[in-house]
């Protein structure tokens, strides 16, 4: 056991991944020379030589294409974005090649391609730097979706990515690399993709998050159970596609009153879908509406109290609960 | 409060009128939305009225079993006021710190409005309606501690954890319990008529069922429950068939019976919904003519089959019937002798009286009786001017499946036999 960050677990991920095998490289702007703009790369270019750690121009659309290319020829890539916005400059190669390759195939090509990328706001990064960009793509069939919230779901969850056959879209948070940190054990391990975890028990009232939401999520939990003597449950997600329904309607049905919490803007978030699978499955279930925190629909200001007026906190997360609760 | 008159609604396409056969309320009863407050029945189905609205009954229009025409009014109903809104400030079960809604974003604007809730009862959740389904819970014995006094979860689960003794099972009611005239239900009502008891008279002879006669009341019972049976009959004038069986050799002539059987299979292929089966889902109309023939032997009724009937000249369904016949009263007939019917034909004969209406035979959808063939007088048209002649005549009843078969078919149908039979010459 080792007390590792978010980063180190996941720059673990690729060095161990890439002992194991000789088919994933690094591809990415200043991966190599530099070791990544957060320094995820760093320490590659060393290990495994320029082969496999390759820096690439600035142009998303390319690095993406290539990757499609690389993985469709039997590698295994890892490209980087340098933050999870620039994405939008590879939308097409994501959305309309890595995701179809197998579809348009009949399944005799696939893509196992992993884009890994920080994405989040409460570094004052504003609006450029800042954005969750999950949504764009939990509607495409063809990718998965992952959004780690522990250095644990960091390692284990980047691994099954690079394991997996098709194209992952990994977010990572770039207000947990160095902020969170976790015990992993030193042997290989992998999360399952789709699956959620249980961080809290509770029975009064089910919180669902993922992401950069999770830490403020556990914090309201406390602040409720310290000053509200409530037990508020926290379902983290961590796979946001496919995402673990069962987990969410098991829980839904015990607890009954459901707060869901997302970083990212309120409206067509990954909550919209969550709460619309749950009012449809489970409304008899529902002692109180479902919830929703989220950000506010505006891009993420730079100033720091603007950005924090703009974001989800503890604080309104409880406090939209004790209204819940009280309903 | 405004007042709301219940009329009798279009029941079906062809429903003009209906029979209100019970009240479920009363002048001065409180209903709630969509509590049924009538029973109505129609040539068509039975039906229960709902309550459009929530209030007190204050006018029945119409007595009970009267037959009125759709739209007319027959009930009127004071509309309750609308519930007041709810406090703001409702009793809360739980210590709420106040929200400081200018600060927060994504949450808390003022709470959203209720689903509409039932008159009389509580605001409540889908969670706690469910339980309250469940659980037998009248919701407004419950008090709520929910914001504007909705009924939570917590709320139901502890009212059930105090309540007395769980309630004896209801029995299913057709409508929601209401104060209403007090009645003794009657036989009608429960639709579990008893017989009286038998109690034994000077000279009565016990007859156990047979295992035979079991199945035939059985059979019997069955059919008349699960079809709808509908008759008509037709006068058949059998001048050309007399003239025709005297034409043929006495050894060799043709029976009455096998007259009308060969007009009754050349009339199936004008109208093959008679000749069918009914599955549980569906039915089927069949090709081939199986013709189940109602022959009395001392031991009852038995119905041998003539298969593949359509396909014998007169001749050869005289002899079919004849062998069918001997069979059965010699008690020889065999399971298969009797299966795969797809259509019957009954003919008691000289004692069949002027007409009867037959059972259908399971699963099939038609059965021709024939009456008695005896002479009467029929207007016949002699150089241009009617007359009256007397004739050999019989009545033939049909009765059909009215779940299958409609009246056009039916009628069209023994109509064609009757054709058949007094055309000239008959069609071989």
């Amino acid at each position: 056991m080792a007390t590792v960050s978010y980063l180190q677990a996941i720059r673990d991920a690729m060095a161990e991944e890439m002992r194991r095998d000789p088919d994933v490289v690094v591809m990415g702007e200043d991966v190599a020379e530099l070791g990544g703009a957060f320094l995820a790369t760093e320490g590659l270019l060393a290990e495994f030589g320029a082969e496999r750690v390759v820096d690439t121009p600035i142009s998303e659309s390319l690095l993406v294409g290539a990757g499609v290319g690389a993985a469709v020829a039997g590698l295994r890539p890892i490209v980087e974005m340098q933050f999870a916005d620039f994405i939008s400059c590879g939308f097409d190669q994501v959305v309309n090649m890595a995701a179809t390759t197998r579809y348009r195939h009949g399944g005799r090509a696939k893509v196992p391609m992993v884009i890994r990328g920080p994405g989040g706001a409460g570094v004052h990064g504003s609006i450029f730097h800042s954005q969750d960009v999950e949504a764009w793509f939990t509607r495409v069939p063809g990718l998965k979706v992952l959004a780690p919230a522990t250095a644990y779901d960091a390692k284990g969850l980047l691994k099954s990515a690079i394991r997996d056959d098709d194209p992952v879209i990994f977010l990572e948070h770039k207000r947990l690399y160095r902020r969170v940190k976790g015990e992993l054990p030193d042997e290989d391990f992998t999360v399952p993709i789709g699956r959620a975890a249980t961080r809290r028990r509770g029975g009064d009232l089910l919180v669902v998050t993922y992401g950069g939401a999770l830490e403020w999520s556990l914090d309201a939990a406390d602040r409720l159970a310290r000053e509200a003597h409530v037990e508020a449950e926290v379902l983290d997600l961590r796979s946001l596609l496919p995402f673990d329904l069962e987990a969410v309607l098991e829980a839904v049905s015990r607890i009954n009153r459901v707060l869901l919490v997302q970083e990212d803007r309120l409206t067509g978030g990954v909550m919209a879908e969550i709460a619309a699978r749950i009012a449809e499955d489970a409304f008899d279930q529902l002692d109180a509406p479902i919830a929703r925190v989220a950000a506010a629909d505006t891009p993420t200001p730079f100033h720091p109290a603007l950005e924090q007026f703009v974001l989800p906190s503890a604080e309104k997360i409880a406090a939209r609960a004790q209204q819940l609760l009280a309903w | 409060m405004a007042l709301k008159t219940v009329v009798i609604p279009q029941l079906g396409e062809s429903v003009a009128e209906a029979t209100l056969t019970r009240w479920l309320v009363s002048e001065g009863d409180t209903v709630q939305r969509d509590q049924t407050v009538a029973e109505v029945s129609t040539d068509k189905a039975d039906t229960e009225l709902p309550a459009p609205v929530s209030g007190r009954i204050t006018r029945r229009l119409v007595a009970e079993g009267s037959t009125v025409a759709v739209e007319t009014p027959i009930l009127e109903i004071e509309e309750e006021a609308q519930l007041p809104a709810p406090s703001p400030q409702g009793p809360a079960s739980k210590p709420v710190e106040p929200a400081q809604p200018s600060q927060a974003i994504g949450a808390p604007q003022p709470p959203p409005a209720a689903p509409r809730e039932r008159a009389g009862e509580p605001r409540s959740s889908p969670l706690v309606r469910r339980i309250a389904r469940e659980k037998g819970v009248d919701l407004s014995q419950v008090s709520g501690s929910g914001s504007g006094g909705r009924v939570t979860k917590r709320d139901i689960l502890d009212h059930l954890a105090t309540r007395a003794p769980p309630p004896p099972i209801r029995a299913p009611s057709p409508a929601r319990p209401s104060p209403r005239e007090a009645r003794e239900p009657s036989p009608a009502q429960t639709g579990e008529y008893k017989p009286p008891e038998y109690r034994p008279l000077e000279g009565d002879q016990l007859v156990p069922f047979t295992r035979r006669r079991r199945l035939i009341a059985e059979h019997m019972a069955y059919s008349k429950r699960v079809a709808p049976h509908v008759g008509c009959m037709a006068e058949v004038d059998l001048f050309r068939v007399e003239l025709a069986r005297r034409a043929t050799p006495a050894d060799d002539r043709p029976s009455y019976l096998a007259y009308v059987a060969r007009a009754l299979v050349t009339a199936v292929r004008d109208y093959p919904i008679v000749n069918a089966t009914v599955l549980a889902d569906g039915y089927v109309i069949h090709r081939e003519i199986n013709l189940g023939l109602a022959v009395d032997t001392d031991e009852g009724l038995i119905v041998p089959v003539i298969r593949h009937a359509g396909e014998l000249s007169l001749s050869g369904l005289t002899r079919a019937i004849a062998a069918a016949a001997e069979k059965a009263r010699q008690g020889k007939l065999t399971a298969d002798d009797l299966a795969y019917g797809t259509i019957s034909l009954s003919n008691p004969g000289a004692r069949g009286n002027s007409w009867g209406m037959a059972v259908i035979a399971q699963p099939q959808v038609a059965i021709v009786r024939m009456g008695e063939i005896i002479k009467r007088p029929v207007v016949v048209e002699v150089g241009g001017a009617d007359a009256i002649a007397i004739h050999p005549t019989v009545n033939l009843v049909l009765s059909y499946d009215h779940r299958i078969v409609d009246g056009v078919p039916a009628n069209g149908f023994l109509r064609r036999i009757k054709e058949l039979l007094e055309a000239q010459p008959l069609a071989e």
